[in-house]
């Protein structure tokens, strides 16, 4: 044991001396950058932790609760899990019609036609609007006597949906725009990595005589593994922290309808001015999001080994 | 990747059209393509021509039956009064400081930062750029109440202070760290050695040979940065709460809802007007921000 540690430290230090002074550079071309994250990244989370202990209005001093503020939160019938249920609702609604979307969309876009270039600028339109600007402007759209309601009379026959205002329609509502804004976004990560597969995989199928969904199946989602995990990992951690829409267009309502994780933490915060209960919320967000994000790498890495 | 050049002079079906086929299906088949891709375009269009239409309109209007795509009578003075309603053109001036500032801070430090990664041998290296890569994975809102407390604690919620905590806090991204290390990690070996050789400085180095040849992805990196800085609004938010003359535009668009909420031509002039400069710098870069989202789907 102690042996091995001393053979570290001397390679350590022999990797030090021969490197020595271009070495020293490289640290410290980096350590503004580490120094950043440390304090502001980690010494946050730390600070999270430690915070989510105790009751915090800002205005006196933290007083230590243990877990108080988590059992308040783990009680029955909860705000929080309220919430949760709603995030999990939200994210999955939002999620997987848009990847199908925008991954069936980066399939078109991948073959020629004319006009493509066109198309795929409109599509990607509304990634450029700041979810503020669109929250407003979709709140109009939903008005009661708005265009949204026009456009879906035909089907039913005139009644009138109350979009933003029935606690089961509204969270559809934000879902709709949440899909709008980006998944010209995510159509765009998929073209690109549809571009980076070498047109020798599609010719060597063609020789083998497979039909298209076989080429699609054997060839192109294994070689897209790689971007299909990140658009998974990234829309999920996005979908799990959505705000704007919960805040702008419902205000977490109607009746907390639409009050998901992001949106509650930032009620206690800071309107309510309950520091300790947002802090042991988002760590429990957190927790989700850490052990969320390793079941989804190790999933998709073990498919792709087999 | 190019967006503009190359666009087909093919028609639709090339390849797929099985032998035999008449031209008539061709046809046909390529008018029910375009058919649904044009749907497929107004849904996404729609909404912007209503936030611009109902911005023109007069109040009574606005929900008029049959819809009225082009308003009856172009109310310019909606903007005006919109204008005049909120301090808009201070949002402006702190969104393009904000923004501006946030930018030039990423580009400097994330290519030093992303440099000293790439070229570099020095011991705990994987260790510290794994400690920075792996920050992505923390929420916002994890540290959104210690870092207001710290902003707090540092008197940057006073005054003109704010904006050091609207700034500070962005200044780097571990995002564009990683897109520097990785861009000047494929520039070859010889040319820094050759640099060294010539008496160049490390510093030296830096500032004429890695920055020069990273321009594709550093204009990449600023337009994304730009736009985030620009639109977000939670931290902005959080932090003006009390201090309109800090506010950026998305938190003076907020403020505005709250308090003409029911005025919807005042909300979509006041909304256009910030949609405007948005849509402008996309157009005008369109390129950079395809290459900067095409570079960010390619670590995975």
């Amino acid at each position: 044991m102690t042996m091995q540690l001393r053979r570290r430290w001397s390679r350590w230090w022999d990797t030090f001396n021969i490197y020595h002074k271009h070495s020293l550079w490289g640290l410290a071309f980096v350590l503004p950058g580490v120094l950043f994250f440390i304090i502001f990244a980690y010494y946050p989370v730390l600070r999270a932790a430690q915070l989510s202990l105790t009751d915090y209005n800002l205005l006196s001093p933290p007083r230590y609760i243990g877990l108080g503020n988590y059992q308040f939160i783990f009680q029955e019938g909860s705000r929080f899990y309220k919430a949760l249920v709603n995030t999990f609702e939200f994210v999955g609604g939002y999620a997987i019609p848009m990847w199908i979307l925008a991954l069936a969309l980066a399939l078109i876009f991948t073959q020629d036609f004319r006009g493509r270039g066109v198309y795929r600028t409109l599509y990607f339109v509304p990634i450029v609007l700041s979810e503020t600007v669109i929250s407003i402007v979709w709140r109009l759209i939903y008005h009661p006597q708005g265009i949204m309601n026009a456009a879906v009379a035909p089907l039913t026959g005139g009644v009138k949906i109350p979009w933003l205002t029935d606690s089961n329609i509204a969270p559809i509502a934000l879902i709709i725009v949440a899909i709008w804004r980006v998944f010209g976004y995510y159509m765009i990560i998929f073209i690109t990595g549809l571009q980076n597969i070498p047109g020798e995989y599609y010719d060597a199928a063609k020789v083998d005589g497979a039909n298209r969904w076989q080429v699609f199946r054997f060839v192109t989602m294994p070689l897209l593994r790689p971007t299909t995990v990140f658009v998974v990992v990234i829309t999920l951690l996005n979908g799990f922290q959505s705000f704007v829409y919960q805040f702008l267009i419902t205000r977490g309502g109607p009746n907390d309808a639409t009050t998901t994780l992001g949106y509650l933490i930032y009620e206690e915060a800071f309107p309510n001015l309950n520091m300790g209960r947002a802090a042991a919320i988002s760590m429990v967000l957190f927790a989700m999001l850490i052990v969320l994000t390793f079941i989804q790498l190790y999933l998709l890495r073990q498919r792709y080994d087999t | 990747m190019d967006t503009t050049q190359e666009l087909g002079s093919y028609t639709v079906g090339r390849g797929r059209v099985v032998t035999g086929a008449s031209r008539r299906q061709r046809i046909l088949s390529a008018l029910g393509f375009h058919a649904v891709m044009m749907i497929g375009a107004l849904i996404i269009c729609v909404p912007l021509i209503w936030m611009v239409s109902s911005s023109l309109k007069a109040p009574n209007r606005l929900f008029s039956v049959p819809i009225e795509w082009i308003p009856y009578e172009f109310r310019w003075q909606n903007y005006v009064e919109a204008w005049n309603r909120a301090q808009f053109a201070r949002y402006f001036f702190n969104s393009i400081y904000t923004s501006v500032a946030t930018t030039l801070l990423n580009l400097f430090f994330c290519s030093l930062v992303g440099y000293g990664f790439a070229k570099y041998r020095f011991p705990g290296r994987n260790v510290l750029f794994l400690l920075i890569l792996a920050t992505m994975m923390i929420p916002f809102h994890v540290v959104i109440v210690p870092l207001f407390i710290l902003m707090r604690d540092l008197g940057w919620l006073k005054g003109a202070s704010v904006y050091n905590a609207l700034i500070i806090p962005g200044m780097m991204s571990a995002f564009g760290i990683f897109l520097m290390r990785q861009f000047i990690q494929t520039l070859p070996d010889e040319l820094f050695d050759a640099a060294r050789i010539d008496g160049a400085s490390e510093i030296g180095t830096y500032l004429r040979i890695v920055l020069p040849l990273s321009k594709g992805p550093l204009a990449a990196l600023a337009v994304f940065i730009f736009l985030d800085t620009w639109n977000s609004l939670l931290w902005p938010l959080v932090l003006t709460t009390t201090n309109d003359d800090y506010r950026t535009v998305a938190v003076g668009l907020t403020t505005f809802q709250t308090v003409h909420g029911t005025q919807y031509h005042l909300m979509m002039a006041a909304s256009t007007l910030v949609a405007i400069p948005m849509i402008l710098v996309f157009f005008v870069l369109q390129k950079y921000f395809i290459r900067g989202i095409a570079l960010s789907g390619l670590k995975g």
